[in-house]
């Protein structure tokens, strides 16, 4: 992923802390079915154009026709002038996207220095409970703000 | 205090019009980077530890999934771009809440190969008070 624009911070990444909740989609994520995600497609069917003029397209028609198992109607055999194929699929059967959903795991509770430019320390650490990564971050904002009380 | 678990994190950043949305089902990371207490600048002429008081600066991301129903991520960061306000973000969890005015400098969107919708809004403080857990 690109990095978004942001405004860069006041100091280097060695005067930042940060505290994450991470939930990795390889970890905190499991394939859905369509019923689960209310899949539009399988609502209310869907339509796949094909140029099968290209060896991408040949492959993918190969596949739908072949092994994808999905009821489909085609607008007939390409001729010259058009060399693209529409499959229309009914409703009521799982499209072709990859859908998600979030198991119910407690996110990764994760202290390190550093911000999003790096972690020049290498410093680390991983709260199993919430509540102590909560006590963590809260005793660091207090002493940030007795540090300027002080002046 | 009891114990508990950490299920059920919440996250509320306000849209353009000021209005709190809960947000939470749609982000799956987040990261709050704040400053360190203080810097080490002691010189090599020095015999003792010299600190620096730091700023109290604070960043903020988020990453979620693409969502566009009413009142959640692409409702509340559509307007990042088109629009000057600040974004109450508040953070709770375990009972604990943490709020902070922020403003955010992109609202990003990525396509990837695998055809995930992703996105990721970076936050900074706006207002000068250090957020605080309440």
């Amino acid at each position: 992923m690109p990095e978004p624009f942001r405004i860069a911070p006041k100091m280097p990444p060695s005067a930042y802390k940060t505290y994450a909740l991470r939930m990795p989609p390889a970890t905190h994520f499991r394939k859905a079915t369509c019923q689960e995600v209310d899949c539009r497609a399988y609502a209310h069917g869907w339509v796949t154009h094909i140029d099968v003029s290209t060896e991408l397209g040949q492959k993918q028609a190969r596949y739908i026709v072949d092994k994808s198992g999905r009821t489909y109607t085609t607008n007939g055999a390409p001729d010259s002038t058009d060399t693209r194929v529409t499959f229309t699929f009914p409703p009521g059967q799982q499209c072709f996207a990859d859908h998600q959903v979030p198991l119910e795991r407690e996110p990764l509770y994760i202290v390190r220095g550093g911000d999003w430019r790096g972690n020049p320390r290498g410093e680390k650490r991983q709260h199993v409970r919430a509540v102590d990564w909560v006590e963590d971050f809260a005793e660091h904002q207090a002493g940030i703000i007795a540090e300027i009380e002080k002046g | 205090m009891a114990k508990q678990g950490g299920m059920g994190f919440a996250v509320a950043v306000d849209d353009a019009a000021g209005s709190p949305q809960t947000i939470s089902n749609d982000i799956t990371n987040l990261a709050y980077s704040t400053p360190r207490g203080v810097q080490d600048v002691t010189g090599v002429d020095k015999s003792a530890i010299e600190r620096l008081l730091l700023l109290a600066d604070m960043s903020v991301t988020l990453n979620g999934v693409h969502n566009n129903a009413a009142n959640l991520s692409h409702a509340v960061f559509k307007t990042v771009p088109s629009t000057s306000v600040q974004r109450t973000t508040t953070l709770t969890i375990s009972s604990q809440v943490l709020a902070g005015e922020l403003l955010y400098s992109d609202y990003a969107t990525t396509r990837a190969q695998d055809a995930s919708l992703t996105w990721t809004a970076p936050g900074v403080l706006a207002n000068g008070a250090v957020p605080t857990w309440a």
